[in-house]
């Protein structure tokens, strides 16, 4: 998997963050630091470009759920404890979205959006397919 | 029943997860899978090996044995390991309506499972190992 980051400024200060390759057991983990690095710095609106990323598997899940928590300003699931913890390991409700944070997700290839589709990430994360829509809805 | 490939290995989390994951897919392609198919069931066999080591084998590398096996428009992959003995098809439904805000990091790799294949079966072998078979039909879409 390879990341990369770009600013792009419009009615809001957006971060594209693209995620190339596989998101995976191997490396989920990587995609939550660089989130974190990004909320540390300021980021509050990401949109997360999936259009090159051509896999995902449960552990990409939980990377993705733990790059919303982060930007929700809370803390990602503490990957020292083992899965047992990830698994374990829930919000309370005062982790409901703020007004001033946000991430979005753009352009999942089909079988990715297949997967967010069968684990209701559709449904609980805006998902868009056109980029000026999607950098415009922050 | 044609058999495609065997593999009897030591798996582990990460990079080696991965690098079998690529060499099965080259394997299946290779031998004529639909490559949308091959693509669902790389990633439900991902999710039966992932859960071997990361519970099975308690997130230790472990020896896994991966049948590759082709009948007519069939894909059929049996995976057996040593682990203590588990039925994965048990596992409850997740409740997908779950607000991320509520639901627990992960619990998704059965369920993803389930949905990329036509059948998911589990048995213990005459010798006592967990043998977990992935069915797909209409992969080979040749004969």
């Amino acid at each position: 998997m390879n990341l990369s980051v770009e600013q792009i400024s419009t009615n809001k200060p957006v971060t594209v963050l693209k995620i190339q390759g596989e998101l995976d057991g191997s490396s989920y983990q990587t995609l939550i630091q660089e989130a974190q690095k990004l909320y540390d710095a300021g980021t509050r609106y990401l949109l997360l470009d999936l259009s090159q990323m051509n896999f995902i598997s449960s552990a990409g899940l939980v990377g993705l759920h733990s790059v919303v928590t982060v930007m929700r300003g809370k803390e990602a699931p503490n990957m020292e404890g083992g899965w047992s913890v990830i698994h374990e390991a829930s919000h309370d409700v005062s982790t409901t979205p703020g007004p001033e944070s946000a991430c979005k997700l753009f352009n999942p290839q089909p079988r990715v959006q297949k997967t967010l589709s069968m684990t209701g990430f559709d449904q609980l994360l805006e998902i868009y397919t056109d980029w000026e829509t999607a950098v415009a809805s922050f | 029943m044609e058999q495609l490939a065997l593999y009897s290995t030591t798996l582990s989390l990460g990079e080696a997860m991965r690098l079998f994951r690529q060499t099965v897919a080259q394997e299946l392609l290779s031998s004529g899978g639909d490559p949308d198919a091959v693509g669902e069931m790389i990633v439900a066999l991902n999710e039966g090996l992932a859960n071997v080591v990361r519970h099975g084998y308690q997130q230790q590398p472990g020896h896994v044995e991966v049948s590759l096996l082709r009948q007519g428009h069939t894909l059929r992959v049996e995976v057996c390991d040593n682990a203590p003995l588990f039925d994965p098809t048990r596992v409850a439904k997740p409740d997908i309506t779950v607000p991320l805000d509520l639901r627990p990091f992960g619990g998704m790799g059965v369920h993803m499972m389930r949905e990329f294949l036509d059948e998911l079966h589990y048995r213990v072998t005459e010798d006592g190992r967990n043998q977990l078979t992935l069915i797909k039909h209409h992969t080979f879409l040749d004969k």
